[in-house]
């Protein structure tokens, strides 16, 4: 105590520093671990959706925020068009360009495209603090720093916050965070201006990301909790009105979510418990002012008639259409094959895919492990006196059943395991300072009721030492391995070791940027759509923004028919060129051919599509094959002849027949063709990517078939 | 209307007989039609048949191609370097007059080379191939040498790329060798009279590449730490015959015939010294590309993302920086950059359309600029980068169709202070200390307009509290020093330094325990609570301290034989458990304070 330590400082201010020094460490941890990819490849903006943001946020940092709400994209969804404005959260668009704006009013002329790829890092810096802040409002500074340090490192996190991965989820978590500090807080204080924070929280929250309605639900699934356990108080429901009113208003202001909030069965939840508050705030006060009898009689009376207008009028709207029910995405959230049952579109995405064990441990590590032993010492003799950890552990009993739920997950593990870790630590780091008492012999003495107390704490502390740099090494494997490939840009190992750089995307859509007609019209599959408008500037038919069904399946219909009927569709949509992908000269796995199922399966799904049917495609024993074995209506169809044109003459491995597919392991079965209603208009330099020119009506306006 | 017309006549012929003094004695032409560029050579032996010396002479541009003429040089035959003046005349587009650096005498020769370079002057035929095809050209041009003065005698030699020629006009019977199609051997070629004309048309096949670069923009950005920045955007198209019908990546990669007239890489040369090179576009890197560095200059093979069939385009932009020792000389404030105006792209490079701007530091003054040949100067404007206040100056230039001949260098010279250099370091230093001093401000000093009592008593306290712990520490450690003393004092039995070791340990106690107790009165404003505690850790002090004295005295007694070892040990023994007790009491207390 007292004047110790170095530069003569008081045991506060270093107490200060140390927690300053260490939490920017956390930031910049945080920022590095993410460049993996922009020191591997550039400063590139990745997979697929980001590239909507990317497009959108630099439209908004050139024309302004009201030509931004207004704008109205005719090259999505040709001849539809896209309302942007209407059918985006646009929090992550507005805080880059607001980035952008100040900075270039510093004059640093910072690229908007350099501000996109590095939004992300930044924002796990500050998603570090926010942890901080979080853990130590539940716990204590001590857990809050480890819980820094676990957010700016866990792969769960990171996998959707590399340098170029720039999507809603990047700055949502921060959102998430910074909310659930805030609304601690207000629950805490009970104070009006701390829940007007939260509130402003949760807007900024709402308007970045979809998954605010976690929020909406976890919220008043804490106070319902705090109710049934009695620990109802006036703090907690000046919080929540508080919140849920102002909050609520703001997020309506969002055009996306326009009057959901009060008319979606999702939000439901929180306008009930919002009722309950006031009922059970207006009992207690009955209760002060009535009589013991008196007060039970009314208090049935109120229970039936309240239950019975609340289920009422919930039925009466959902029946009358006023309240949507649960969407198919949220079903698919409760239940994980309910999606593949029912709706193909949801299931084929691969972010709504059920999560593997396997994937916990890799995006968690030993904080799957290290939570409980929170769980155990901390969370069940603490309960009493934290209410608050209710509110965390709302988060695990909802399965994370999606891939990316993995995301809301990982920032609660964090927390959890920060303060197990701390606990852990503060515990055993006290004993490790045990003076060694000597008797007069000179012989150390021992302490009967703990032998061998400084041994086992530093076996303890090592163990859990050993533990942590484990887990570090891990996250930045992950990182370094399996987050760090931009996708658009891929790479393999060559067979001198050196490296080989696939840039065939990029080739394809720069061809198709430069050398087609800027109002050329591509069809490809909707995974490509965005990257196609963001990169290649030109109009396409579906993307990313699955909203229209039936659309997406008459191009699934195209793809799955034979030349003609094919023609016919891509007349009637009035498509120009025909992008498909394809990996059977490199062995580039996720292309279109093993899509190619998902294409057939859309395109049954609606009426217009009926004569296409999931099982025409398999071999009569059940089976998907390209080569001379599978069906023949399989290697007919537009989809096979485009992916295989003039495949058939190639060599692609020693020892094998031409047209040896290397992804499928196959010899292809039709080799031999020509393309009637198509020209090949461009091919990339790995085969990748293929593009064909739709051929006009012949000139006496016949079809070419 | 009649005598009218016959005066104008009479009128023409005394003008065209007062300037037929001169007179090309014997014309040599070579057009090069190997690349896409048309090269005119014409070695002329000029011949004054006056009788007054002549000072200056016409030369005309070939009626056709004045529209395509990229570049002109006129130079006297075996000095390469001395340069005629030319001056074009007003009006009448195509006609230079040419002044002479000494005047001609009379009966006498000079011989002067002119160099003619037009730019897409040739038209592909057939318009459109298909990928496996050749691409074949047309040149239309002239059979005689074009001038205003009769040419006695001349030859005519069009070389060509390759020996695959469609057709070409058999004027005068030409000979082919090989690749090259000789015109002149002929009396048709003899005493040609003044502007004659005659079409000539060669139709043949050259599949070199066809690239014209449409627009290009080169930003030149000097800083006066030493580096020179340098960007060019660059607009390419394939001029040649478009590429009819698909392209066929198999035949592309499989048939060696396929495509030869499309262009997959170029190569252009930069400066020997350009460092941290980059070659990208709107969409990012382009990972398809070489550098070689060799002594003189640092070769770059461009490869765009695809190649460049007829029709195709791309767009992109490479950078390089410069040391600016190189390029920027200074004399005092003033400064002068020499750099080259158009840089090299790539072979036989035809830029349509040059946009060059020179982005110069910030405060430069007395901007003066001196070009290798006329160009457009833009509207100045100002350039906003990282720190600046007031804008850099930028001088923009724009011209039209230049060719490689064009590459030379400008000068623009300004007034630069120095001490300008320290402008940007010093906001830096003064963003900073701005920040840490309002951070220090309002860490420092209270703002708040009502003092909240309880939260000032509360920090007090602690401060107290802290006090008093420190010194009960102390306390602790006097304790420590006491058993220490005691049993140095068993082993040596030096009664005196116990003694003093004793007074000393005595005082710092005492002085410890004064301090805590008027620390005590002080909590007792504040905390009562607090008080009580230090009260009782006070009272428990006491009880130690009385133990420990009477363990000093049980260890004088031992040593002074008062007692034996087994009662000492009984006594000492139960002494210290009691201390040891009072000693984790007092510890508990001062951490629960």
């Amino acid at each position: 105590m007292g004047k110790t330590g170095f530069f003569r400082m008081s045991s506060e201010k270093q107490d200060t520093l140390l927690k300053m020094l260490i939490l920017a460490i956390c930031c910049i941890l945080a920022f590095c671990v993410r460049l993996f990819s922009v020191l591997r490849f550039e400063s590139v903006i990745h997979e697929f959706d980001p590239y909507f943001n990317y497009r959108t946020t630099r439209f908004l940092a050139e024309k302004g925020f009201y030509d931004f709400h207004n704008w109205f994209d005719e090259m999505a969804w040709y001849p539809l068009g896209r309302i942007i404005g209407g059918t985006i959260y646009p929090g992550l668009m507005v805080t880059a360009a607001a980035f952008y704006n100040v900075l270039h009013y510093l004059n640093l002329t910072i690229d908007i495209r350099n501000m996109c790829v590095f939004l992300a890092p930044l924002f796990s810096s500050f998603t570090a603090i926010v942890t901080y802040h979080l853990t130590k409002e539940l716990s204590n500074s001590g857990a809050g720093l480890v819980a820094a340090a676990f957010m700016a490192i866990v792969p769960g996190y990171i996998s959707r916050s590399v340098a170029g991965s720039y999507d809603n989820e990047g700055i949502a978590i921060f959102c998430m965070l910074i909310t659930y500090t805030l609304w601690i807080k207000s629950v805490k204080t009970g104070s009006i201006f701390w829940s007007v924070l939260c509130s402003l929280a949760y807007f900024y929250m709402v308007s970045s990301w979809g998954g605010y309605v976690f929020l909406i639900n976890l919220i008043p699934i804490h106070v319902l909790a705090c109710i049934v356990t009695g620990r109802f108080s006036h703090r907690i429901y000046v919080a929540y009105t508080t919140v849920y009113c102002v909050g609520t208003i703001l997020s309506m202001q969002i055009s996306f979510v326009g009057f959901q909030p009060v008319q979606t069965s999702e939000h439901m939840g929180a306008l009930g418990v919002f009722g309950i508050c006031q009922i059970v705030s207006f009992v207690a006060y009955l209760k002060s002012k009535l009589s013991a009898a008196h007060y039970a009689i009314f208090w049935q009376a109120l229970y039936y008639l309240v239950g019975a207008i609340f289920f009422g009028a919930v039925g009466f709207l959902t029946l009358s259409g006023k309240i949507a029910p649960w969407t198919g995405r949220f079903y698919s959230l409760l239940d994980p094959s309910y999606a593949k049952n029912n709706i193909p579109i949801i299931a084929s995405v691969s972010e709504h895919q059920p999560t593997t064990w396997s994937s916990f441990y890799f995006d968690l590590q030993m904080l799957v492990f290290l939570f409980p032993e929170n769980g155990i010492s901390n969370f069940f003799c603490d309960l009493f006196q934290f209410q608050y950890f209710n509110h965390l552990k709302m988060f695990l009993t909802i399965p994370p059943y999606q891939v990316r739920l993995m995301l809301v997950l990982a920032p609660v593990m964090a927390v959890l395991a920060g303060i197990g870790v701390n606990h852990i630590l503060t515990t055993f780091m006290k004993n490790l300072d045990t003076v060694v008492v000597k008797d007069k012999k000179g012989r150390v003495k021992t302490d009967l009721t703990y032998p061998a107390k400084n041994e086992i704490s530093t076996g303890v502390v090592l163990l859990v030492s050993v533990l942590l740099s484990l887990f570090a090494s891990h996250s930045v494997w992950v990182t370094s391995e399996a987050y760090s490939s931009p996708s658009i840009v891929l790479s393999a190992r060559g067979g001198d070791g050196g490296r080989i750089i696939f840039d065939d995307f990029r080739e394809a859509y720069y061809w198709l940027r430069q050398n087609t007609p800027e109002n050329a019209k591509v069809m490809s599959w909707w995974d490509y759509g965005y990257q196609i408008t963001a990169m290649a500037n030109r109009t396409i038919l579906v993307d990313n923004n699955t909203w229209n069904n039936t659309h997406i399946s008459r191009v699934g219909q195209a793809m799955a028919s034979t030349e003609d009927k094919a023609y016919e569709i891509m007349r009637e949509l009035d498509v120009d060129y025909v992008l498909v992908i394809f990996g059977g000269l490199t062995g580039y796995s996720s292309d279109d051919i093993n899509k190619f199922l998902w294409m057939v399966r859309i395109g049954g799904s609606t009426d217009r599509g009926a004569h296409i049917k999931e099982s025409d495609y398999y071999t009569p024993t059940g089976e998907f094959r390209v080569d001379a074995e599978g069906s023949p209506v399989l290697q007919n169809c537009m989809m096979y002849k485009m992916c295989y044109y003039r495949f058939g003459q190639v060599y692609t491995e020693q020892s094998k027949p031409t047209g040896y597919d290397r992804v499928r392991n196959a010899e292809i079965g039709n080799k031999d063709f020509e393309l009637d209603v198509l020209d090949e208009a461009y091919t990339t330099e790995h085969w990748i990517v293929r593009i064909y020119k739709v051929k006009d009506l012949d000139n006496r306006g016949n079809s070419r078939t | 209307m009649l005598p009218k017309s016959l005066v104008s006549v009479l009128i023409l012929t005394f003008v065209a007989t007062s300037t037929a003094t001169l007179v090309n004695e014997d014309v040599n032409r070579v057009i090069n039609l190997k690349s896409h560029l048309v090269k005119v050579t014409t070695t002329v032996v000029l011949k004054n048949t006056g009788t007054s010396p002549v000072s200056a002479f016409v030369f005309n541009v070939d009626p056709s191609h004045i529209k395509e003429l990229a570049y002109i040089s006129i130079s006297k035959s075996g000095e390469d370097d001395v340069f005629f003046k030319l001056e074009e005349k007003s009006g009448e587009k195509g006609t230079f007059t040419v002044s002479l650096p000494q005047p001609l005498a009379s009966k006498s020769t000079v011989t002067f080379i002119a160099e003619e370079i037009y730019s897409s002057a040739l038209s592909p035929f057939p318009k459109e191939i298909t990928q496996s095809q050749n691409q074949l050209l047309i040149f239309r041009g002239n059979h005689f040498y074009y001038s205003p003065y009769l040419s006695e005698t001349q030859t005519t030699s069009v070389e060509l790329p390759s020996s695959t020629i469609e057709t070409y006009t058999k004027f005068g019977n030409p000979s082919l060798e090989d690749t090259t199609i000789k015109y002149g051997d002929n009396k048709e070629f003899e005493n040609v009279p003044a502007m004659s004309q005659s079409a000539m048309k060669v139709h043949y096949e050259n599949n070199n590449p066809f690239l014209t670069v449409s627009k290009l923009t080169r930003v030149i950005e000097i800083s006066h730490w030493g580096n020179i920045a340098v960007e060019e955007t660059l607009d390419i198209r394939h001029t040649g015959a478009k590429l009819k019908g698909s392209f066929s990546r198999y035949d592309y990669q499989r048939q060696p015939n396929s495509g030869v007239s499309s262009v997959k890489s170029f190569k252009t040369i930069l400066p020997a010294s350009a460092l941290d090179v980059y070659y990208r576009d709107e969409i990012g890197n382009i990972s398809t590309s070489n550098l070689f560095k060799a002594d003189e200059a640092v070769e770059f093979e461009i490869r765009p993302r695809f190649p460049l069939f007829g029709g195709w385009k791309t767009h992109y932009y490479i950078g390089y920086n410069l040391p600016s020792y190189n390029y920027l000389f200074t004399r005092g404030d003033v400064n002068a950059l020499k750099m080259r105006f158009v840089d090299h792209i790539m072979d036989d490079q035809v830029v349509e359309d040059l946009t060059i701007k020179i982005i110069l530091p910030e405060g430069a003054k007395n901007i003066k600029t001196e070009l290798p040949y006329p160009a457009k100067r833009e509207d100045d404007s100002l350039h906003f980068t990282y720190l600046d206040t007031v804008g850099r100056p930028v001088i923009t230039f724009t011209k039209k169709n230049l060719v490689e001949q064009h590459i030379d260098d400008f000068v623009v010279s300004y007034t630069f202070n120095r001490l300008l250099l320290l402008q940007e370091p010093l906001l830096i230093v003064g963003a900073f200390f701005i920040l840490f001093f309002t951070v220090i401000i309002i860490v420092r000093l209270d703002f708040s307009i009502a003092h909240d009592k309880v939260q000032e008593a509360r920090m007090r306290v602690q401060g107290v509290i802290e006090q008093v712990q420190s010194h009960q520490a102390k306390r602790q450690g006097c304790y420590e020093a006491y058993q220490a003393a005691v049993t140095k004092y068993k082993s040596t039995k030096d009664h005196s330094s116990l003694v003093a070791t004793r007074k000393s340990i005595e005082s710092s106690h005492k002085e410890a325990t004064n301090t805590i107790n008027q620390l005590l009165v002080k909590l007792r404003e504040d905390a009562v609570e607090a008080a009580d505690k230090v009260q009782q850790l006070n009272q428990i002090d006491a009880t130690l301290k009385d133990k420990i004295s009477h363990s000093i005295q049980l260890a004088e007694k031992l040593v002074q034989g008062k007692i034996n070892r087994e009662q000492y040990m009984d006594q000492d023994g139960k002494n210290q458990k009691v201390i040891e007790e009072n000693v984790t009491k007092i510890e508990k207390l001062a951490n629960s304070l």
